[in-house]
């Protein structure tokens, strides 16, 4: 008898659901960043407004990433529903430190794929996930340097200005050399 | 399709789930109507029908849950479920998708043995 499992797809049913379930939450990331965005302008740090931005755009790509795969390999990726985005955030700081956290759970949750894939023998998935991984190291640093800014430069006085002018000049280099 | 494209893959008292080798497809005969799915359809079908929340059904007084109504649009089978017609085509398609995962394991570990 014919394997029409296989024919159909190289996922199995537990790794689509999983990918499915990463296509939300990197949905509600992209969301998430927006909302931040919005709340940033509204308060005058315009910097950050457009980091925030461009953090949304990316999440939104990254989306898309694995939807695609999903589609790709023969399984069925399924449009997200977005619901419940906080649209007020308590401080500049807290804003930062929200996104950070954002950052951490998409981490955790990229590496329970990838120890699920280890089990299930699903290496091909596991190598598309490799990007992400390496992805993810770069957002977290980006995240925590951000945050460190409130200590290193302080937010009294004109240290809130001097944190916004500084934000989208935190970039990961991981070359050595230089 | 005839008789000797269509694998039986499981049945019970309820039904049948065939599958067909020529067309590659999954055939669910069931209270007396046949369906035929695509492979990705069917595991889709088999997810529709385990999302039926069985304990609502029975407890809730409203006639409107007396019934599951499922109308995919990948089959024309209009299907009206009630409470224990569901409980039966769960049964039948949780066996088809067992014997479909085994028959996919067995091809694995023989190609794994074969190279």
């Amino acid at each position: 008898m014919k394997d029409l499992l296989r024919l159909r797809t190289s996922l199995t049913e537990e790794i689509e659901v999983l990918l499915n379930e990463q296509i939300k939450v990197e949905a509600n990331s992209s969301a998430i960043y927006l909302s931040m965005a919005s709340w940033c302008n509204r308060n005058g740090f315009d910097n950050s407004t457009s980091y925030f931005e461009k953090q949304s755009a990316e999440e939104r790509v990254h989306m898309l990433r694995i939807f695609k795969y999903v589609n790709d390999a023969g399984g069925r990726a399924v449009s997200p529903e977005v619901v419940n985005i906080p649209q007020e955030f308590d401080s500049f700081r807290g804003i930062f430190e929200q996104a950070l956290q954002q950052e951490i759970f998409v981490t955790q949750s990229f590496n329970k794929i990838a120890d699920r894939c280890l089990r299930a023998k699903d290496f091909v998935t596991l190598q598309f996930l490799q990007w992400f991984l390496n992805e993810q190291l770069e957002e977290e640093y980006v995240a925590r340097r951000i945050l460190e800014l409130f200590d290193v430069i302080g937010e009294e006085g004109s240290g809130r200005w001097q944190i916004d002018k500084t934000v989208n000049k935190v970039h990961y280099g991981q070359d050595i050399t230089e | 399709m005839t008789d000797h494209d269509l694998k039986e893959l499981f049945a019970t008292s309820a039904g049948t789930v065939y599958q067909c080798n020529r067309f590659n497809q999954y055939v669910l005969d069931f209270d007396g109507h046949l369906s035929i799915f695509k492979a990705v359809d069917f595991f889709y079908f088999k997810k529709e029908v385990e999302n039926i929340n069985l304990e609502e059904m029975l407890q809730s007084t409203s006639r409107s849950t007396d019934v599951a109504i499922l109308m995919p649009h990948y089959t024309t089978t209009c299907f009206i479920l009630t409470p224990s017609k569901v409980v039966r085509l769960k049964e039948l398609l949780e066996g088809s998708a067992f014997t479909i995962q085994l028959n996919s394991m067995v091809y694995e570990c023989l190609q794994v043995n074969l190279t």
